[in-house]
């Protein structure tokens, strides 16, 4: 089983280069059964590793690229009144797929961004009073770009809850991109990927991520660093409850990738600047020193026992 | 999930508990009507023991008092003024003054104690007074000890002191629910077992101090009456309370018609008032013929006697005495009395021998007027006339007392235990009309009788007879038991004991000492009227049985509870080789006793899971190895993470750090359910790595 | 951290008992008198060490702290965990201040529980200021003994300054930026009237009101599209030092409220107009802080 999973992180990798722990993170968020934010300049691969990442799964994936003008109807798709059949039908939006790839989320109208928040928290689609439920597995990336850039709506702290994971892709190094400049076209290289895992491969393992020990000392560890998060903090401000489970979680799924049945504090640290980044609060986030961030002052200000 | 840490999930993050903010602490707080209740409610169950001993008038204020604060609690009336309260103070000092005529001592102290608390219950309305009072009724439910020192009072007292606490510990620890008096109840009783050890250890060792210096204290134990009179035994015959015990260390018992227990000798007869007093020729002169060697004749028998309180200065032993009792401090008086130099307000316990069936051989001229002393002209002539009579022409001492015997016999005088009306001058009513009568009676009647015909006699008051007890081997006298005889002088012979109950009444029956099988010799009847009253007929063996093991346990009780002496508590030190009791012993014996109690309640304290610290101590322990190379772990580092980095950094023992976190890693995140058997092999590798190390620096030494 | 066990108040009261006792005892000389004496120290003894575990198991974070404004209450809270395997009873917690002494009870907490304690207390003055320790102390079982140890939480806090003023905005700084500094404007959304105080700017005056016969009103809107404001420290020159922080504070606070971006200026700092919790903490800090004496109460 481990050597299908690594199959699968090599073959990623293999196309998107030099970002192996990007790579891994990412696969983690999918087993913790979570929806991922991508957030990174354009160019840097968002797209490609998404591509990359259902192809390798063999899930269906279809991409919604957001823009202003897109309406909660391009997305959850909408009943169209069938003069044949005399009654409204619904014709599902790209939204009905395994994967879905939200291309530059940010660009869209709040309205729309809800739609889409909704649908991922729920697993379901609601239209005239009747709930369509979403493909399984269902896995949204949605890939936004960073605040400063122009025309954009920044995602609300509390909708950004909602995805489990935020990661950075960040420029690859030297190596890396001379190894892309040396390589064919992504695109290219993308579409020859085979599929490696099934999709009841998929679903068993995400089924054996809660099955993954979380001991005693553990939870007391997480319960540390939500206390830790809160302290010091303004009514409102450190890691919501929902934060600790996703930590719970994604450590659940980190282990079981490094071939465990139990989480160690290491799992918990590995994937807690991706699922914390983004939850902490503003005051967290400004107060940066010594060049760390704020998910790393978290973690080294709470003892692990 | 382990349960603790569901419970743990569930509290957390509960809206805030309680807060207060006063700048006087907590003693202000007000208290609930619950706490209110139970603590009147431990105050009258303290109150109980004492009803025999407070007056009535202030058990009647008292109870109305309760009543009030009750009503108070319930309208949630407000506190009497302090005016009210200091007039109902006043009152019972004055009542308590005027009733004893003292406001210090055991009584009026108990009762004026009774009185104040429950006044001070009118203002009971914070948890400082709370406190207060709760102590206060601890010492008083304590005073019950001082009028009766029981088996049955002493585990009622306790029990007191009991509620009292499981009281003070519902008002500190409000548990978990609403109905915390269980738990309280179940902590008292642990901190009352665990306490024991130190109670033990502190009753044993704590220097006694041989206390000759009592206050001077009222009380109201019954005991024989210090003068006699016609009806003066009265209220005795129905009392079947104990007097005192008396067993036999020698293992031989006395007689059954021996049974006299010699009390105290009366010399003086007042005739206008025909009574009999005692004491004042026994002050007046001390005479030097009584002392055991005077004795003649009679067998040695060692006797051992709890005594009750009586609130006199006698003590008893069997006729006659010969040698102080109690250590000393009953000292052999004129008469044959054993004396000492204070009331007697407790329970004791001495050791007494007796010369038994023996008589003072001589007697001093002094004691001769004494016994002789009589003003004739006070009495009536018929019994002048009689006295002259017996006397005949001039016959002996012997033949005198015989003759008046004779008369009795012949006259059909009765023993009775019912009281007859007697008119101004029983002495001649008795002898001559009615013919009926007390012990009393027939002593005294006796004794008058041959003073008037010369003949030396005086009258003896102490009891006659007891209950054998054959589970303790043992003889219990009971205040039915009291009895008077008389004693005559004869000359070649000696003091002569001649009871007249006995030897002058018709009919002879047995058995002084019931129930059982080894007297069959013939003994008077008195005891045995007296017996059947106080053992009806109906009492079942069983219950006649269950009545003689209580017996035996109280003995048991009264011999290594009440009789701890500090002459016991030096023979003891004594045997253990510590002659002397100092100061650096008893704080040794202090320390030793802490030490002690806290291993004891230490053993309630220890964790259930100890596994889980001595896994973090064996990772501890690694910690410090790896510290000591150089290597100190961040305190946010995992063990895994931790153990690679050292490994990078210690090549050399990266094998054994490796194998060592790999394994406590698993044991401290893994789901083990067991811990203990592999702590030992984790011990291994921890030494394992240390190893590595050592032999690591001493390559880089070389 | 170190229990200490010290005879409480109470248990003072019970000594000269146990003195009366034991005269009692000596002058009757009454044996059953003196094991009842021992049995109470006996169990005296014992429920010292009863004391003693009660707090032994108890571990004691800090929890949060809210801010506050002088003249308000400041609340905050702890994080009380029994890692013992026995309930503990009847905590209470104490922390002893020049002034006044602030305590919140805690009345059961069962083994491996943890509970959330607040405490309040009533605040003055701005600035920031330390809770340097916090006594954590009990009289479990019996009222007679106490152990207490203490907590150093060394927990800073801020106070900001009293909210207290009533002058109206400053004008709006028409914005040359407006059009083009990168953030969206979906247009200026209507958020209501207010009455016209004398000395604001005529530019929001609604005039058609006013010419239906109303009194003047200042249309409001949510995000200040048009400009931006400014709440500056050189505003309010007639005012002293507190008074101004006051106010500045009372701006800022209706700043916030009202959602548009503000900025402040004090002659230290200047803080840009933002919006947000961030920014609106940043300036409130800032206000308190402002030539605070140092430490103030510790």
């Amino acid at each position: 089983m481990k050597s299908l999973l690594e199959q699968t992180l090599d073959q990623i990798n293999s196309v998107i280069l030099g970002k192996r722990h990007t790579v891994r993170l990412t696969l983690c968020c999918l087993l913790a059964r979570g929806h991922l934010l991508i957030e990174d300049v354009p160019g840097v691969g968002k797209t490609t590793l998404a591509h990359a990442l259902a192809k390798s799964l063999g899930l269906s994936m279809r991409r919604i690229q957001f823009t202003s003008d897109l309406l909660p109807a391009d997305i959850i798709g909408n009943s169209i009144f069938d003069r044949n059949e005399q009654k409204f039908v619904f014709h599902p939006g790209p939204l009905f797929a395994q994967m879905v790839l939200a291309d530059e989320v940010n660009r869209a109208s709040p309205k729309a961004q809800s739609a889409l928040l909704e649908a991922m928290e729920e697993r379901q689609v609601t239209i005239d009073g009747i709930t369509h439920p979403l493909p399984q597995p269902f896995f949204v990336i949605a890939t936004q770009n960073p605040l400063h850039q122009i025309g954009t709506y920044p995602l609300p702290e509390s909708q950004l809850d909602r995805f489990l994971m935020r990661v950075e892709l960040g420029f690859p190094d030297r190596e890396a991109e001379r190894g892309m400049l040396l390589g064919g076209d992504r695109h290219d290289l993308v579409r020859e990927l085979n599929p490696i895992l099934t999709m009841e491969n998929l679903i068993k393992w995400q089924e054996q991520v809660r099955q993954v020990h979380v001991s005693e000392p553990i939870l007391e560890y997480v319960l540390d660093l939500l206390e830790a998060s809160r302290r010091n903090q303004p009514a409102g401000g450190g890691l919501s409850p929902r934060a600790g489970m996703a930590l719970q979680r994604c450590a659940q799924a980190w282990a079981l990738m490094e071939g465990r049945q139990m989480v160690y504090p290491e799992d918990i640290q590995a994937v807690a600047s991706s699922v914390m980044s983004h939850r902490l609060g503003r005051s967290w986030s400004e107060a940066g020193e010594e060049g760390m961030t704020a998910a790393e002052r978290l973690i080294r200000s709470v003892p692990v026992r | 999930m382990p349960d603790g840490s569901r419970a743990a999930s569930r509290e957390r993050g509960r809206p805030l508990v309680s807060w207060l903010r006063d700048r006087h602490g907590d003693h202000a707080v007000s208290l609930s009507r619950e706490q209110v209740y139970r603590l009147l409610g431990c105050f009258v169950i303290s109150v109980m023991p004492q009803f025999g001993n407070i007056p009535l008038w202030l058990l009647l204020a008292t109870a109305g008092l309760v009543l009030w604060r009750i009503q108070q609690e319930r309208r949630e009336s407000e506190p009497p003024s302090s005016v009210v309260k200091l007039l109902l103070g006043i009152g019972f000092l004055l009542g308590v003054y005027v009733d004893k005529g003292t406001l210090t001592g055991r009584d009026s102290g108990t009762a004026l104690m009774v009185g104040l608390i429950a006044v001070k219950f009118l203002e009971l309305r914070n948890r400082r007074d709370y406190m207060v009072l709760t102590f206060v009724i601890y010492f008083m439910s304590v005073t019950a000890l001082l009028f009766e020192q029981s088996i049955l009072v002493f585990i009622y007292v306790v029990i007191c002191c009991g509620c009292l606490t499981v009281n003070l510990i519902t008002l500190h620890s409000p548990g978990p629910d609403n109905t915390p008096a269980r738990s309280a109840a179940q902590l008292a009783f642990r901190l009352i077992v665990q306490g024991l050890p130190l109670a033990l250890v502190l009753f044993l060792f704590y220097p006694r101090i041989n206390a000759r210096y009592g206050f001077n204290l009222g009380s109201s134990t019954s005991g024989l009456p210090e003068k006699i009179r016609a009806s003066s035994f009265d209220s005795l015959t129905e009392d079947g309370s104990m007097a005192f015990r008396a067993d036999f260390p020698g293992g031989e018992m006395p007689p059954a018609t021996s049974l006299y227990w010699r009390g105290f000798v009366l010399w003086d007869y007042n005739a206008s008032t025909n009574e009999w007093q005692g004491t004042s020729p026994a002050q007046e002169w001390r005479d030097l013929t009584d002392t055991p060697a005077n004795l003649v004749g009679g067998k040695r028998l060692l006797q051992r006697i709890t005594l009750r309180a009586h609130s006199q200065r006698w003590l008893f032993a069997l006729d006659y005495p010969a040698g102080s009792a109690w250590n000393g401090q009953g000292e052999l008086g004129t008469g044959y009395v054993l004396q000492i130099n204070r009331e007697l307000h407790r329970k004791i316990q001495y050791l007494v021998t007796s010369l038994v069936d023996s008589h003072p051989l001589v007697q001093s001229p002094t004691m001769q007027r004494a016994s002789l002393r009589i003003a004739a002209d006070l009495i009536r002539p018929e019994v002048r006339q009689l006295a002259k009579e017996l006397r005949g022409a001039g016959e002996s001492d012997e033949k005198v007392v015989a003759n008046m015997l004779a008369y009795y016999h012949k006259n059909g005088f009765e023993y009775t235990t019912k009281a007859e009306n007697y008119g101004d001058d029983p002495l001649y009513e008795f002898l001559f009309v009615k013919r009926r009568g007390f012990c009393e009676h027939f002593a005294s009647s006796f004794t008058v009788v041959m003073r008037l015909a010369g003949v030396p006699a005086r009258v003896v008051a102490g009891y006659h007879g007891g209950e054998y007890n054959p589970y303790g081997n043992f003889i219990i006298v009971r205040q039915l038991n009291a009895h008077a005889w008389s004693e005559v002088f004869l000359k070649g012979k000696g003091w002569t004991r001649v009871d007249p109950t006995v030897m002058a009444t018709v009919t002879h029956l047995p058995a002084p000492i019931t129930p059982t099988a080894r007297q069959a010799e013939p003994s008077n009847r008195i005891s045995e009227a007296l017996e059947r009253k106080w053992t009806p007929d109906w009492l079942p063996p069983l219950a006649m049985e269950g009545r003689f093991r209580w017996q035996l346990v109280e003995e048991k009780w009264d011999q290594w509870v009440l009789s701890y002496t500090p002459e016991l508590q030096s023979d003891i030190l004594k045997d253990w080789h510590l002659e002397r009791f100092s100061w650096e012993f008893f704080l040794l014996a202090t320390i030793f006793v802490l030490f002690l109690t806290i291993m004891l309640v230490s053993r309630s304290f220890q964790r259930r899971s100890t596994s889980e610290e001595a896994l973090l101590a064996v990772y501890a322990d690694f910690c410090a190895a790896l510290k000591n190379s150089g290597v100190p772990r961040y305190h946010w580092e995992g063990s895994t993470e931790y153990s690679q980095r050292a490994a990078r950094i210690l090549p050399a023992a990266s094998k054994p750090i490796l194998r060592f976190a790999r394994e406590y890693a698993l044991l401290r995140y893994g789901k083990i359910a067991y811990l203990e058997p592999a702590l030992g092999p984790l011990r291994e590798k921890v030494e394992a790595v240390r190893e590595a190390l050592t032999q690591a620096e001493l390559h880089l030494n070389q | 951290m170190t229990v200490r066990l010290e005879l409480s108040r109470y248990g003072m009261v019970l000594i000269p008992v146990l003195l009366a006792m034991l005269l009692a005892a000596i002058n009757y000389d009454n044996n059953l008198v003196y094991s009842i004496l021992f049995l109470l120290i006996g169990v005296l003894v014992v429920s010292a060490l009863y004391t003693y575990r009660n707090l032994s198991s108890l571990e004691v974070k800090p929890g949060n702290i809210w801010p506050v404004f002088a003249g308000g209450t400041l609340r905050y809270t702890l994080q009380v965990v029994n890692r013992g395997n026995h309930p503990v009873h009847s905590v209470t917690f104490r922390r002893q201040d020049s002034d006044a002494t602030f305590r919140a009870l805690c009345p059961y907490l069962a083994p491996g529980a943890s509970q959330t304690v607040e405490l309040i207390e009533s605040v003055d003055r701005r600035g920031r200021f330390c809770i340097h320790v916090m006594e954590i102390a009990t009289l479990y079982p019996m009222g007679l003994i106490r152990a207490r140890f203490e907590v150093p939480l060394e927990w800073d806090y801020v106070v900001y300054p009293r909210l207290w003023g009533d002058r109206p905005w400053p004008d709006i700084e028409p914005d040359v930026r407006t059009q083009d500094d990168g953030h969206y404007r979906g247009g200026e959304s209507f958020y209501g009237l207010r009455n016209y105080r004398p000395g604001e700017s005529q530019r929001h005056i609604d005039w058609k009101a006013v010419a239906r016969g109303r009194p003047l009103m200042v249309k409001e809107f949510a995000s200040g599209g048009t400009g931006r404001l400014w709440f500056d420290w050189v505003q309010l020159s007639d005012l002293d030092t507190e008074s101004r922080l006051s106010q500045l504070a009372v701006w800022v606070v209706q700043g916030d409220r009202a959602g548009g971006p503000y900025g402040l200026k004090l002659p230290t700092q200047v803080f840009q107009p933002a919006i947000g919790p961030g920014h609106l903490q940043q300036c409130l800090t800032a206000l308190a802080l402002h030539h605070a004496n140092g430490g103030g109460r510790s």
